[in-house]
């Protein structure tokens, strides 16, 4: 019928068809980007000082900015602005954009082609945008720069460190730092203000709460409904805040990134100082004996070791070991009477401990809002507290006490214990051998 | 059912020993036409002047009986009409796409989903695929019921297609550019084998759009085993396929890019272009079938087939970060209310094209730079269908004496299709995280966002599942009867077709907004149809037919058109309601040696139609489904069309569709966010008596075609189309979208559906062939070469629209989210060649 020599033929030409297979080859990545060989010819404070107050600046030439990103919409508390910032100043520039982080995000160095743009103030708060709207003839405002033009008038550097805020104290709060990173140290929410949430998250509605200095002076921490951490609620406490420095007319105001930026777990500063919540110096127990005070507990879970009161130099003191026990593991507990946490806040907890012949042993401060009370403190659910326990003293007793730091306790709530808990062996092994032994002092709980 | 199924089987035996008797006209072994890849010259002039033949010589015969009219592999008006009125998208009657069904080897190919056919699984297989046969409307036809529309039976067994050895190559600028297929087909040997294998590729881009390409490998066996009265055979087709699409775009971007040529959806990577919406189609269909024909007068035929295979589309996804579509409407001009910035933007971006394509670079350098451990902010990703289908078929065909015709069928159908997403590419970022950024309403362990609160949290690699995951799961049982009665001057028949479907959900993953209806199955439903209908012919002579059809149908709701949002839950629409309609057709048929002329007036109605629309709703940013029931119809009109042999080398061929296609009545609506668990909005949609829309409603079409004797074939034809509406956005037609309209001002230009411009477009083609050399065992080698050129007059021509489903209702105007239109490409050509033993 048809010639083998034909059919071969066909056989080929069909595989050579059904090499063709329909498969997309993988495409080229683009590579890692290298950033830009830009340079700024125009610092950020003298394109701020180019303004003139009421005025809207059309910004011609070929002037370029660099600043490093130090806030942008990643919380969504930025709403279609990034904020730049040099060594002399900082600037915040309006972008028709969401998901702005995705492109400039913190730390980022950028370069701004101010050619067409526009300069003017809205509120007394210094801006970039590109255009003007004065359909409100009393409040002209910038337009935000419309995304085609990103590209063209922000070039993408490479990504660098954050600068260090500028720590400020309430006298230097004035425009010169507007639109900079700032830090303000010694500062808490006015008692009104603590414990509410940063924002109103179900109306999307912006809250100001008010900062105030211990060394007098205040400004509004000011957060959109719409940040991601507008839920959480404000802190009780004493501390520093880091921000953005924003006005708006002679309202001098604060804008966080995150609430990272908020660390006020410290005491408040107020006028009658601290409450001492709980002190224990042990000086009224008796020396040398096993400790027993009213209230507390002390327990060897296992090892049969105990806390003993001690005294060394007319001071008492508590004391645990491991050291000639012959126990492959002693564990002990000293845990101290319930304290309701509801009733104060800003509670910190501090300490002083000596080490003696440290070769390894722990003792750790815990705090536990589930414990019964009762005999078996290890059935309990306990949060190990970040002190600073003494250690190193590896050929005798340590020379100076070391303080455990301000712990604080702000996380906690209701009817909290702590305790300290030893753990250490006495194997016969040189080198097995856990038997640090610690002296433990000045218990104390303050708070306001 | 199964009663009605052992009824059947019971009638398929008694049919089987029925005694011998002479079949008149019995058309069980169709005359399919040498299956020529082009279509055009095919069609219009060796089909019809092949088929011309058998009337008038029937009808010059002596006897009383005037033959019935042929069924032929296209009718006229759509061998007349199809290919030039497509560019228009034209869909005879006005019917919906459900209405036209296709059949491989009689395995209905339409999905029980969507009620849509997948033609691409069998795509690039011209020389095979050609070889069919057109039901059009009521008309009975020997293998099903057939369809308001029309119903195309694809025959794919080896030893129907026509013997041949053929190499075919094409060059074309339309989708793709280059096309190299081979076709062999050898007849029944002596010991009953026959075999067919077809394998094609086509490759290339679409030279006149940007950023386009397209890839696609398919193959074809077939196999048949003829033992005695038996037919054993067997087929797999599939079609391996990469393409991209060509966005609809706005008159703006047009302004803005310099050419109706803009598409939006690739960019520059690594100065390659890639483009974003890329689609991928592989279903793999397997046919096993038994054909018996123990006497002339019955014939059995069963068939099962299976397929398994998947099909995606590419498009961008991302979290917290900017849309990264140039045509995205915040970033036009027209968004600006600045003039200034309107001007700047405006310049900006005529002076620079690349702003008006995806930046898959930028993309690349915010995932990389997006934490760190490279959170992708920007995927790609591909929203999949992973479809199972089984399907049972069996027919008996027979005739009592030679003037009844008894055909009934049963089948059962059964499709599992899981939609879900799956991680295409992370853009250089590490991973992806399974969460749903609509429902993120930035609370702290918000469980809302959770895709799949059974797996919250999930990390993305590439090539994992994500985001929706559902199943649909369908049911088909099905019988069919018809009865056909031959008399002198009359033909009669009466069909009647039964079925029973069964839908089902089936939630993969437990999304966090709907935690207690997504996951699991949920209720199934249980719809049982009918469609009847009946016609009459008068033969007047063998040259001289009229008739009558009528039909009454009822359809359950298609799957995709009964379930709300199956992305997230399992909510359905409120009511059911089967979807009824009936249409009537009164015809005219002239076959005379010089002049073959059909005329066919219809009358069509719809009642109680569902419908489900989905697109996303930036200002809920989420994705948001419009459910529209009660939808009422009527189509009305009149299809002409006829050809004229002027001299032995001169035809003219004609065809005119003239309709009135309309909603009849105001549906009701319901809007129904996919993150949220209640109704958004709901009301009267106020479309009374407005068009159908999708498809011109008035066409012409003529054509002069002139046969040299000596194998030269040229014709040219120009076409008209008008009155054809873009599909319109129900929402505007709403009393909550006019409520802001500001006083005075005329709701015309917010309702008034769009009517886009008419259209004259020309077209010529030419073919030649030839024998190529002559063997001395007898076969010859020919070559056939033709080539067709469209649009000659180098017009850009929209063919087709939507108006976007999102609307500023809060300004009652359509200028923030205008209609969007599909281009032509200019005048584009195809060139085939093949060499054909």
């Amino acid at each position: 019928m048809y010639s083998t020599k034909m059919n071969s033929g066909y056989m080929a030409l069909l595989c050579c068809v059904a090499l063709c297979c329909a498969c997309i080859r993988n495409l080229d990545e683009p590579p890692l980007y290298n950033g830009t060989n830009m340079v700024a010819n125009l610092s950020i404070r003298a394109l701020r000082n180019s303004h003139i107050a009421g005025n809207f600046e059309h910004l011609l030439g070929n002037d370029i900015i660099t600043g490093i990103v130090i806030a942008n919409d990643a919380t969504d508390n930025f709403y279609k602005t990034i904020v730049v910032q040099d060594s002399t100043a900082g600037i915040s520039v309006r972008l028709d954009g969401f998901g702005l982080s995705a492109d400039y995000p913190l730390g980022m160095r950028i370069f701004l082609r101010l050619n067409g743009l526009w300069m003017g103030a809205y509120g007394g708060m210094l801006q970039l945008g590109g255009s003007v709207d004065r359909s409100n003839i009393l409040f002209p405002e910038l337009i935000p720069i419309p995304t085609p033009l990103f590209s063209k008038v922000l070039v993408k550097g490479a990504l660098e460190k954050i600068p260090n805020p500028l720590k400020i104290k309430f006298e230097q709060l004035n425009d010169s730092v507007q639109s900079r990173l700032i830090q303000l140290d010694s500062v808490e929410f006015v008692v009104s203000d603590t414990a509410k949430t940063f924002a109103d998250i179900a109306n999307k509605a912006t809250v100001s709460h008010t900062i105030r200095f211990c060394t007098g002076g205040s400004i509004y921490l000011r957060t959109s409904g719409f940040a991601s951490f507008a839920s959480l609620k404000t802190p009780r406490g004493n501390g520093n805040i880091i921000g953005i420095y924003t006005i708006f007319g002679s309202q001098k105001q604060l804008a966080i990134r995150d609430t990272s930026d908020v660390n006020m777990n410290g005491l408040r500063c107020s006028s009658s100082g601290p409450r001492t919540l709980f002190l224990e110096d042990f000086e009224s127990g008796s020396a040398p004996n096993n400790l027993v005070i009213n209230g507390w507990k002390n327990l060897a879970e296992t090892g049969g070791r105990l806390f003993k009161i001690q005294q060394l130099q007319s001071n008492q003191f508590a004391e645990i070991s491991a050291a000639a026990s012959a126990q492959s593991t002693v564990v002990s507990w000293l845990v101290l009477p319930a304290i309701n946490l509801n009733n104060s806040s800003n509670e910190q907890l501090s300490f002083i401990t000596k080490d003696i012949a440290d070769n390894g042993a722990v003792l750790q401060a815990m705090i536990s809002t589930n414990y019964d009370g009762g005999n078996q403190p290890w059935k309990a659910k306990w949060t190990i507290l970040k002190a600073t326990m003494a250690k190193g003293s590896v050929n005798g007793i340590a020379s100076v006490w070391t303080p455990s730091g301000n712990i604080p306790l702000n996380a906690f709530s209701g009817l909290a214990t702590i305790a300290f808990r030893y753990e250490g062996n006495d194997l016969p092994n040189a080198a097995n051998k856990r038997t640090t032994g610690f002296h433990l002092d000045q218990i104390k709980l303050v708070g306001n | 059912m199964r009663v009605i199924y052992c009824l059947f089987y019971f009638l398929c035996f008694s049919g089987a020993c029925q005694p011998k008797s002479r079949a008149v006209q019995q058309k069980l072994k169709n005359a399919f036409a040498d299956s020529a890849d082009f279509e055009l010259w095919k069609s219009s002039l060796d089909l019809h002047l092949n088929d011309e033949a058998h009337p008038t010589e029937e009808s010059d015969s002596h006897h009383t009986f005037t033959p019935s009219i042929l069924q032929s592999s296209k009718d006229l008006f759509t061998s007349a009409s199809g290919f030039y009125f497509s560019i228009r998208r034209f869909r005879a009657r006005g019917l919906p796409s459900s209405a036209f069904t296709v059949a491989l080897n009689e395995i209905p190919m339409n999905q029980l989903t969507d009620g849509n056919a997948n033609w691409n699984s069998w795509g690039g297989l011209n020389e095979i695929t050609n070889n069919s046969q057109l039901a059009v409307g009521l008309r009975d036809n020997e293998y099903a019921f057939g369809s308001m529309g029309s119903a195309q039976f694809i025959q794919l067994k080896a030893s129907r297609l026509w013997p041949q050895t053929t190499l075919s190559l094409n060059f074309s600028n339309r989708n793709y550019q280059y096309r190299l297929a081979f076709t062999k087909v050898v007849s029944f040997s002596k010991k009953g084998w026959a075999f067919a294998l077809s394998a094609s590729t086509r490759l290339g881009s679409q030279p006149i759009f940007p950023g386009t390409f397209f890839k696609s490998m398919a193959y074809f066996v077939g196999i048949d085993k003829k033992i005695n009265t038996h037919l054993l055979s067997f087929n797999l087709i599939g079609n391996r396929q990469y393409s991209t699409r060509v966005s609809a775009v706005t008159k703006e971007m047009i302004r803005l890019y310099g050419s109706e040529q803009y598409n939006p959806s690739w960019g520059m990577q690594q100065q390659k272009p890639r483009n974003a919406n890329l689609q991928f189609i592989h279903l793999p269909l397997v046919i096993l079938s038994h054909e018996c024909k123990p006497n002339d007068a019955s014939f059995l035929v069963t068939s099962i087939a299976f397929s398994k295979g998947e099909k995606y589309a590419t498009g961008l996804d991302w979290f917290n970060a900017a849309d990264p579509r140039a045509d995205y409407y915040r970033y036009l001009p027209s968004f600006q209310q600045d003039s200034l910035l309107k001007n700047t933007l405006q310049s900006t971006l005529q002076n620079n094209s690349a702003l008006l394509q995806i930046d898959w670079e930028r993309m690349y350098a915010v995932n990389r730079n997006s934490s760190v451990d490279q959170r992708a902010r920007y995927i790609v990703e591909d929203r999949v269908e992973q479809q199972k289908r089984l399907v049972f078929f069996s027919r008996f065909s027979g005739n009592i004496n030679h003037r009844f015709y008894y055909t009934a069928s049963i089948g059962y159908q059964y499709q599992l299709s899981r939609y879900t997403k799956r991680v295409n590419d992370l853009l250089g970022a590490q991973y992806y995280i399974d969460w749903n950024q609509f429902a993120d309403d930035n609370t702290p362990n918000n469980r809302a966002r959770q895709n799949d609160l059974n797996r919250p949290d999930r990390i993305l690699l590439k090539g994992d599942y994500f985001g929706y995951d559902y199943q649909f799961n369908v049911q088909q049982f099905s019988v069919f009867s018809q009865s056909v009665y031959k008399w002198n001057k009359l033909d009669l028949f009466a069909a009647a077709a039964l079925k029973e479907v069964i839908y089902q959900r089936e939630g993969l993953v437990r999304n966090g907004v709907f935690p207690l209806n997504s996951f699991g199955l949920s209720t199934a439903d249980i719809f049982s149809d009918y469609a009847f209908k009946a016609g009459i012919t008068y033969k007047r002579n063998g040259r001289n037919y009229f008739f009558l059809y009528g039909g009454i149908f009822s359809k359950p709701p298609l799957m995709s058109d009964w379930f709300i949002s199956p992305r997230t839950n399992d909510a359905k629409q409120s009511a059911i309601t089967m979807e009824k309609s009936r249409m009537i057709e009164l015809g005219y048929t002239l076959n005379s040696p010089a002049i073959k002329l059909r005329v066919n007036m219809y009358a069509a109605q719809y009642k109680d139609g569902m419908d489900v629309m989905s697109f996303y709703h930036d200002g809920y940013r989420n994705l948001v489904n419009y459910a529209l029931s009660n939808i009422a119809q009527t189509h009305i009109g009149t299809m002409i069309s006829g050809e004229y042999q002027a001299t032995h080398t001169i035809s003219v061929i004609a065809a005119l569709a003239f309709g009135q296609y309309q909603y009849s009545n105001r549906p009701n609506y319901q809007v129904r966010i996919d993150n949220e668990n209640f109704v958004t909005e709901e009301g009267l949609v106020y479309i009374n008596r407005f068009p159908i829309t999708g498809t011109p409603q008035k066409a012409f079409t003529m054509g002069i075609h002139y046969r040299s004797p000596r194998n030269l074939f040229i014709s040219l034809t120009g076409s008209y189309m008008g009155s054809h509406f873009i599909s319109f956005n129900p929402l505007r037609r709403t009393y909550d979208a006019l409520r802001n309209l500001p006083a005075g001002e005329s709701a015309l230009s917010i309702i008034f559906p769009e009517q886009l411009p008419n259209l004259f477009v020309a077209d010529m083609s030419a073919g030649y062939s030839c024998r190529l050399l002559k063997k001395k065992s007898g076969t010859a080698l020919y070559l056939q070469s033709f080539l067709s050129i469209n649009n000659l007059f180098n017009q850009p021509i929209i063919t087709g629209g939507f108006e976007q489903l999102r609307y500023d209702a809060a300004n009652a105007s359509t200028q923030k989210f205008p209609a969007k239109y599909y281009y032509s490409p200019l005048t584009n050509y195809s060139l085939s060649i093949r060499f054909k033993q």
